[in-house]
């Protein structure tokens, strides 16, 4: 089922908690109804549809003015409007300029060289990666208000297994932007299995191979009657089906280039068309073994070209190739052989790609399951954690874990680990660090998040000091520093001078994406929209309390001509007609008078109804 | 955020052991500790409980795997901080704790070696071991010698010799769990004569374990050049 219909208020959810698949190319947003009489195993997720009416909502932002624009309307814009249209911006949330530098040469968008977050330039207008995402993701709360037809203000959202602390605080920042709590940020592959393992049959151990459109993830699960142990998770956040694009637009550029002495990756326009053709190629091979390419260049020539699937599968094989050390890693880490594993799980569309399923089936060593809905399943699983925090899944539990190493730094600029990848959260770890000067005062405490052993080589998360330690020998002060993720994910850390009892700690924020005060000023700024916000949310209300009568009334027309005259029928089916023209419009006073009138033309047939129900005692359920 | 009531509140949570906190029923079995049987509120976590009682387990160094994973299955399914997401407040706060030293527990139960480890300290936690850990002689030697000219026949006769060393130092070990274990069945606590040799077959154990690491480093050294 795609859409969601709400049959009756008494259904109404008041305070939904909805999943949304942040995704890299597409967005979804879904939920679980509160349907009372389901069994927990079978609360199933339903996929809600955009305001424009699709279940997948294109990631691109475009600007008119000032006010964004999302979903595909901003992707028709990716080629008229390129150097306006944001799309991909996944890629650059929670990292900086020197982080994209590979990056930034590819893209049709200006990215700003800088410290911290990147910036993007659209038009006159700077936007952090955090402000576009928060976009999207407002876009997605005014579609999930759309269907269901209440507020929508709590949300699961899902990220790559592999995204670090900077990126994942990034992803909460931008939901509380879009004015969303997040209860909770959870790895796209464990979302998925939640969505796999829904199906109780399937249980055992599995691997997610989730290849996204700018992400690798790959997951080991244990399924067991309804809980999901993650035994191991790794990935790389800078590899996807973006990838693939690219080798096929940068081959294309490089013929281009040699046949007209330009190279069209210079020109942004030009390169987003390139981009864009080159990703309906790879749509295109995956389902038959040729596609065409024509890109009409600046000159006014027309460049063409015909691509075999063998022809793109040798510029693919090196890309996907490095999806294989993860996976093996992954489990290493679990502690298992692949043939151990009783499924391998396909998730993402580029594992639409015939290569990619055969690249996953060398990896593991037997066919992988392409049943599941690969574009579907992430957000499907993220409205399953969502049933669950509200506590109505008590039959479902997610046991998740650290995927990336946590420490400080030690002497030396040697990381050392308090908490390692794949540890089961909540978790805490206490470890006694010394001091490497006599008479050292303060120690500053670098908290590392990374598998390297030098610091420079993983990600500084955060720092702060401990002062006041008694001037010592060197080796001789005792400081116990303390980690506590909690089930959030959230870290906390502490810093104790055992002699004196002395107390340092904090809770990590990135130091690299955006601080509170830069949130709190860009969430000023968004409330200019919330009068809009609030408008369209009144239309959803309306037209959904409009739609319940409608189907009511329709459901009764069997009965109605039955029991009335003629004409009271013809009443009826005007009234139907008026009210069903009212809801292709926004017009509220307008969809309001045509459902008051259908209200009063049932008028007697409820009448008659109800006196049926009571004299022949049947008993027949009032809708 | 709200100091002084919370932390009055904490404090007489901590009443009778072994009563519920919010029910004051009397806990039942290894669930009941974590989480009350009758009303479902999770249990603050007292100092010094017991990892294997946590789990509803006798102290033994042999222990069954499968059941063990059974158990955390079965407590988390009922502990789990994202049970009392929704519900917050002191039960959310007691529950991430528990459920934090659930998950420690387990990940030391599960491994032979962090499980013999803990429990050898829980017996006896001033013991030293009968004599300095030995790894055998001829072994530490073609280590040394190993370094110094590293080549492939070399390293794969270390690597068999070491494999060789590990599966006695293993065998060893094994007997002593039956022997310790046999004495714990019969409720009589071990005495520091085994106990000591038990520790120092650990100690010698892990470092065979790390000699077994270097190994594998100087492995990826010799096939990169
Ligand atoms: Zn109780």
């Amino acid at each position: 089922m795609l859409s969601l219909q709400i049959e009756s208020n008494a259904n109404r959810d008041a305070s939904p908690i909805i999943g949304i698949d942040l995704g890299t190319t597409n967005s979804l947003i879904a939920y679980v109804p509160p349907s009372a009489v389901a069994p927990d195993t079978e609360r199933h997720p339903v996929i809600l549809t955009s305001r424009e009416g699709d279940s997948l909502i294109p990631s691109v932002v475009t600007f008119e003015g000032d006010r964004p624009v999302v979903g595909h309307a901003a992707k028709r814009k990716k080629i008229s409007g390129a150097q306006d249209t944001v799309f991909s911006v996944k890629r650059l949330l929670g990292r900086g300029f020197d982080d994209l530098k590979g990056m930034a040469g590819t893209l049709p968008y200006r990215l700003l060289p800088g410290e911290g977050a990147v910036r993007i330039q659209v038009g006159q207008r700077i936007y952090t990666a955090v402000e576009i995402s928060a976009a999207i993701l407002r876009e997605l709360k005014l579609s999930a208000e759309a269907a269901l037809g209440v507020p929508v203000t709590r949300a699961v959202i899902t990220v790559p297994a592999y995204f670090n602390d900077s990126q994942r605080q990034a992803t909460r920042a931008a939901g509380r932007l879009a004015g969303l709590d997040v209860l909770r940020i959870i790895n796209e592959p464990t979302a998925a299995s939640l969505a796999y393992g829904l199906d109780r049959k399937r249980q055992g151990l599995i691997a997610v191979y989730d290849l996204g459109g700018g992400t690798f993830d790959v997951s080991i699960l244990k399924l067991q009657d309804g809980i999901f142990e993650v035994l191991a998770t790794n990935g790389d956040s800078m590899l996807g089906g973006d990838d693939l694009d690219l080798a096929i637009a940068q081959a294309a550029a490089s013929e281009i280039a040699e046949q007209t002495g330009k190279d069209p990756f210079d020109d942004p326009q030009m390169r987003a068309e390139l981009l864009l053709a080159s990703e309906n190629v790879k749509i295109a091979l995956s389902e038959s073994p040729e596609a065409r390419m024509s890109i009409s260049l600046s000159s006014g020539r027309i460049y063409q070209r015909k691509w075999s699937r063998d022809e793109f599968e040798k510029l693919a094989l090196p890309i996907l190739e490095r999806t294989r050390e993860p996976c093996l890693q992954a489990l290493a880490d679990a502690g298992l052989k692949d043939s151990d594993l009783s499924d391998v799980v396909l998730v993402g569309g580029p594992t639409r790609l015939p290569l990619v399923q055969r690249t996953a089936r060398e990896i593991f060593g037997r066919e992988p399951n392409t049943s599941v809905h690969p574009d579907q399943v992430v957000a499907a699983g993220a409205a399953i954690q969502a049933d669950i925090l509200a506590g109505r899944n008590k039959d479902f539990l997610l046991l998740d874990v650290v995927p990336l190493s946590l420490g400080i730094e030690t002497y030396g600029g040697l990381m050392s680990t308090l908490i390692p990848r794949n540890t089961r959260i909540p978790a805490v770890a206490r470890e006694t660090f010394t001091t490497f000067v006599d008479n050292q005062t303060g120690v500053d405490i670098h908290v590392l998040q990374g598998e390297r052993e030098k610091v420079a080589d993983n990600r500084s998360l955060a720092r702060f000091k401990l002062k006041g330690i008694e001037r010592m020998p060197a080796g001789m002060p005792r400081i116990e520093v303390s980690f506590l993720i909690d089930a959030d994910g959230i870290l906390q850390v502490a810093a104790r001078d055992e002699r004196t009892g002395n107390e340092q700690s904090i809770e990590v924020r990135p130091s690299y994406g955006l601080t509170d005060t830069e949130v709190e000023k860009m969430l000023l700024a968004s409330l200019e929209n919330v009068e809009a916000d609030a408008e369209f949310r009144r239309v959803a209300e309306v037209k959904n309390d409009a739609k319940a009568v409608l189907i009511a009334a329709e459901k009764r027309i069997p009965e109605a001509i039955r029991l009335l005259s003629k004409d009271e029928v013809a009443t009826i089916q005007v009234s139907i007609a008026n009210l069903k023209e009212a809801l292709e419009t926004n017009d509220v006073p307008l969809i309001q008078e045509a459902s008051r009138n259908l209200n009063a033309s049932t008028v007697h047939l409820a009448e008659l109804l109800m006196k049926g129900v009571l004299s022949s005692s049947v008993d027949e359920k009032q809708s | 955020m709200q100091k002084g009531p919370v932390a009055a509140d904490r404090a007489s949570q901590l009443n009778t052991p072994g009563t519920c906190v919010a029910c004051g029923l009397a806990a039942q079995g290894y669930v009941g500790v974590h989480v009350c049987h009758a009303c479902g509120v999770p249990q603050p976590l007292r100092p010094g409980e017991d990892l294997f009682a946590s789990f509803g387990l006798e102290q033994r160094f042999a222990i069954d795997s499968g059941l063990l994973e059974r158990r955390f299955y079965e407590i988390s399914r009922l502990l789990h901080p994202d049970r009392f997401a929704a519900i917050g407040g002191d039960a959310r706060r007691n529950s991430t704790e528990r459920m934090t030293f659930l998950n420690d527990g387990y990940r030391i139960l599960k491994n032979a070696e962090k499980r013999r480890e803990w429990l050898l300290n829980q017996l006896a936690p001033a013991a030293s071991p009968s004599s300095a850990p030995r790894p055998p002689q001829d072994l530490a030697s073609a280590w040394f010698d190993l370094q110094d000219d590293a080549n492939e026949a070399a390293l794969k006769d270390f690597e068999t010799r070491l494999q060789i060393t590990q599966n006695q130092a293993h065998e060893r070990i094994r007997t002593l769990e039956r022997e310790l274990d046999a004495l714990l069945e019969t409720g009589s606590k071990p005495g520091p004569e085994l106990l000591a040799k038990m520790k120092a077959e650990l100690l010698s154990g892990s470092y065979l374990s790390s000699l077994e690491r270097d190994v594998e480093r100087l492995k990826k050294r010799l096939f990169i050049t």
